[in-house]
């Protein structure tokens, strides 16, 4: 029923009060003993319930506040369509292929070069008499 | 998950550490000693710890996204 964002959130404010209403015990306790032993007791009634009623108020301004900043900080450049989510070892072979179509250039062969790219290399235009330039402007109108 | 409420625990410790040592000394007189004026040195530490787990927890939604 509770979304993950939402425990997420309420547990971090969680711990987040609980370090206040400790450290605010500390601060307490300390501020009691005024230099001497420090010994550790429980705020009375009244300072106990403002101190709850500030860490409360604290908590839900941090969560508020957390929650908007996690909001902004969520941007997503790519769509999922997009290349860029490509899987680690997919750009490892795009990359590999990449180099070996560049050393097969470099070397003058065309083993394993693409389809597409050995056929436009076969073609003779003079032959066919149809210039590959005049074919495409030909589709194009 | 859980070692990321390491970094926002501790800044916003750090926040109330700083938010106390401010309370005490530039708004609290030194008359009135932290017994007397508690309750206004815990909110400003409160305010101090509410902007460091904030800094905590945007240093650590930085530092996630970028590994």
């Amino acid at each position: 029923m509770v979304s993950d964002k939402f425990k997420k959130s309420l547990r971090i404010n969680s711990v987040l009060l609980i370090t206040d209403l400790g450290a605010g015990l500390i601060l307490y306790n300390y501020g009691k003993s005024k230099g001497k032993k420090v010994s550790f007791s429980i705020p009375p009634g009244m300072e106990l319930w403002s101190m709850l009623l500030v860490a409360g108020a604290t908590s839900v301004l941090t969560g508020a506040a957390l929650t908007r900043v996690e909001k902004r900080l969520k941007v997503e450049i790519f769509d999922e369509t997009d290349q860029a989510f490509l899987d680690p070892d997919e750009w490892e072979g795009l990359f590999t292929s990449f180099k070996g179509l560049k050393r097969q250039i470099g070397t003058g062969s065309n083993y394993g070069t693409p389809e597409g790219i050995t056929n436009f290399l076969r073609g003779n235009p003079k032959e066919t008499g149809r210039p590959v330039s005049k074919k495409k402007s030909v589709g194009g109108d | 998950m859980k070692k990321d409420y390491i970094p926002i625990v501790l800044c916003g410790l750090v926040g109330f550490a700083v938010g106390g040592y401010i309370g005490l000394n530039a708004l609290i007189p030194k008359s009135s000693g932290l017994h007397d004026e508690f309750i206004m040195v815990f909110a400003i530490c409160s305010i101090g710890l509410f902007i460091g787990s904030l800094a905590g927890f945007t240093a650590v939604q930085i530092y996630k996204g970028d590994a």
